[in-house]
């Protein structure tokens, strides 16, 4: 699935890369009334999980606001464990409901819910999978998220940078979209991709594709390569599930895209594939000083060598890494 | 909801962000003119959006961050035009406006951004005032010393505690820059209390600190002892009896290097951080050395004045380019070059203290007349 695909039916995009996308993700049919229909139900769910404090003035006031009050405050109050609970008694869910059994059903493995532990038909279950609200929040999700994704990737083609740099902006984006844009929904999403019994969680296809996209352009000569390829989206897998944890604590005063999503990434990165990172030392001068100076003067503010000598050492570290305009050498 | 173009925008922005936190400022100003750009824009933000919506944070978001790359420009106009910007939103969503364009938590996650950025160019009052308006909105008693306590009790409070300690640690951090320059300028009455208050604070932020074992905890509470290790250090420097001063400045320095072991040996923390705080161990050395200067013991003050040297050059480099260098250590670094010999490069750097003094605190700023003073004596 690409996450683009609610993002391709807005006007911006060309009519023939908006079909090219269409053609190439299992979301869409090729009948745009189809697709219409699931981005309608996308944004309904995605309205009623809005919470008071994201509505204007005009709908704190009435207008354009359904007489049912959307749930985004009820969300984040709750225990984690009763968010598919009350994402389910949506009406939005009920009609959802009705046309995944209609002609939606690849709605299921779309996001991963055919496989027999999420069916609620087993016997004996002790906890109810809830598969179609967790489909609607899903779709909620890739409908809200796909815009951003789209911009990220943009401000990125125009403005390049390194690897580390770019997971810096992603986890920053996502945190805008899910911590301060849609904090309930993003509460959801992680519920909604967590497993019944609550003790394992998955990627979500948007998060996944966005991260297998950035590293692939990093990447881009190796890409063609078969094993390399599998090596990528096994860790833009993993880094989809990082994220959808983090998002458990969206929205919570103090909790920061950098702690909260950044360092558990580019840790993940740095530990599997520390040859991906290299750049930074390479591009970020500043960076570069930051490491090899920090030891040096550990070692004259401890005692440990005579200033002076550091004070040359420094300066050596230094002319080779910063810019000419820097002051005067020390040596 | 933002419509589609505005969520492109907002995505962009955190490039933008991401950019200049690593200290790529051109790339970062290239590409924010790139967004809502009459053509080839990376999406769109409202000159006019609604009281409350998602429109007015993106827009407020924006103005922030051209403000935060406008300071960096180093030039008067662009600081004006930043100064202007954090004016402008504080107006709109600060303690006098009635009707504000944010609410709830989303202004005061804002209005806690927009302090920090008040301190970064260089209006610590504005800064100050804004975080002690934030402080009272949350409901945090304006008692400084039943702060901990009160927070710790109330739920209510409990749950905001992290962005608590946030602006407990911020208003520290900028009476400290606020005292070191009112000292330098001659007002060290002003100086000590600043310092006395500051202080508190720093007190009361690290009992709010989690206790546990954790890396999160452990860096945590690291920064807000280095914080309350700095201030102590800073009212060491201005006892007045040479004697009493190095006694505090020892006891300071055992704390500061503890503190910056601690530092090195945690590896969350980055080496950046370690730097900066290793600059403020070599900051202390200096103050250190000024009093064997003052004492007559001249090979005791070099010896000190060239370690204080290496503590702070690195920090030094990083903010050569920028408008985040520290008053404070521009000029205590000046002074460790005067120390050990090197009066070209003190006054080098005193000038460059000077005219950022000058950019950021009017040109008439008393510290200003201290600096011309102290370069003159060089050139004797």
């Amino acid at each position: 699935m690409d996450y683009l695909s609610f993002w391709a039916l807005g006007d911006a995009v060309p009519p023939a890369f908006a079909r090219q996308i269409q053609s190439t993700n299992g979301l869409v049919s090729q009948n745009g009334k189809t697709v219409n229909a699931k981005l309608r139900s996308a944004i309904a769910i995605a309205m009623q999980l809005r919470c008071q404090h994201e509505f204007s003035l005009s709908e704190r006031e009435g207008v354009g606001v359904a007489r049912r009050p959307p749930i985004g405050d009820r969300v984040l109050e709750a225990e984690s464990t009763d968010l598919l609970t009350l994402v389910s008694q949506l009406p939005e869910c009920d009609a959802l409901e009705r046309r995944i059994d209609q002609n939606w059903v690849s709605l299921r493995s779309m996001y991963g819910y055919d496989a027999p532990i999420w069916s609620d038909r087993v016997a004996g279950k002790r906890y109810a999978p809830r598969v179609v609200a967790r489909i609607g929040i899903c779709l909620a999700a890739d409908a809200t998220f796909a815009p951003y994704a789209r911009g990220l990737l943009d401000a990125i083609r125009a403005r390049q940078s390194t690897l580390r740099i770019d997971f810096l902006s992603a986890a920053r984006t996502v945190w805008a979209w899910g911590s301060a844009d849609h904090r309930a929904l993003a509460r959801c999403l992680n519920a909604a991709r967590t497993s019944p019994d609550g003790s394992d969680s998955v990627g979500f296809p948007a998060f996944t594709a966005l991260y297998q996209r950035i590293i692939g352009d990093h990447l881009e000569s190796n890409i063609d390569d078969e094993s390399r390829s599998g090596v990528v989206r096994d860790l833009a897998d993993r880094l989809s599930v990082v994220t959808v944890n983090g998002l458990a604590q969206a929205g919570m005063p103090g909790r920061t895209a950098d702690g909260n999503l950044f360092t558990p990434i580019i840790g993940l990165v740095a530990a599997q594939h520390p040859d991906w990172l290299p750049d930074d030392r390479e591009i970020d001068a500043e960076e570069a000083l930051a490491s090899g100076a920090a030891p040096l003067v550990f070692e004259a503010l401890a005692e440990q060598k005579p200033p002076t000598e550091i004070a040359a050492a420094l300066d050596a570290l230094r002319r080779g890494l910063l810019h000419p305009q820097t002051l005067p050498s020390d040596a | 909801m933002l419509e589609i173009s505005e969520a492109m925008a907002r995505a962009a922005l955190q490039r933008v962000g991401a950019l200049r936190n690593e200290r790529l400022t051109r790339d970062a100003q290239q590409l924010l003119q790139m967004i809502d750009a009459p053509v080839k824009r990376l999406g769109t933000i409202s000159k006019t959006p609604e009281r409350y919506s998602p429109q007015a944070h993106l827009r407020e978001r924006c103005d922030l961050e051209r403000a935060y790359l406008l300071m960096r420009q180093d030039r008067r106009e662009a600081v004006v035009e930043a100064r202007k910007l954090l004016a402008d939103c504080l107006r709109r969503n600060g303690p006098l406006s009635r009707e504000p364009y944010l609410d709830g938590d989303t202004r005061l996650g804002f209005l806690s951004d927009l302090a920090a950025a008040f301190s970064q160019v260089g209006q610590e009052i504005e800064a100050i005032a804004t975080s002690l308006y934030l402080l009272q909105e949350m409901g945090v008693p304006a008692e400084i010393s039943q702060i901990s306590e009160v927070v710790l009790s109330d739920p209510i409070l409990r749950g905001r505690k992290s962005r608590i300690v946030t602006q407990l640690n911020n208003l520290s951090v900028r009476r400290m820059k606020l005292a070191y320059l009112s000292a330098f300028e001659g007002d060290t009455a002003s100086a000590v209390e600043g310092l006395a208050r500051g202080r508190r604070e720093a007190e009361e932020a690290l009992k709010l600190r989690d206790a546990g074992d954790s890396p999160r905890a452990t860096t945590a509470r690291l920064l807000s002892r280095s914080n309350l290790a700095r201030i102590v250090f800073e009212q060491a420097a201005l006892i007045e009896d040479l004697d009493d001063r190095g006694e505090a400045l020892r006891e300071s320095r055992d704390d500061l290097t503890a503190i910056l072991k601690d530092s090195y040996e945690l590896a969350t923390i980055r080496p950046r951080a370690r730097l900066i705080r290793a600059a403020v161990l070599g900051m202390l050395m200096l103050e250190q050395a000024r009093v064997s200067e003052v004492q007559g013991d001249r090979p005791t003050a070099t010896a000190l004045a060239w370690t204080a040297r290496v503590g702070m050059k690195p920090m030094m480099d990083f903010f050569v380019e920028d408008a985040d260098e520290a008053h404070g250590r521009a000029i205590r670094y000046g002074d460790a070059c005067r120390l050990t010999g090197d009066r070209r490069r003190a006054s080098l750097t005193w000038a460059r203290a000077r005219d950022r003094i000058a950019l950021f605190r009017g040109p008439d700023s008393p510290a200003i007349a201290t600096l011309e003073a102290r370069i003159d004596e060089l050139r004797e």
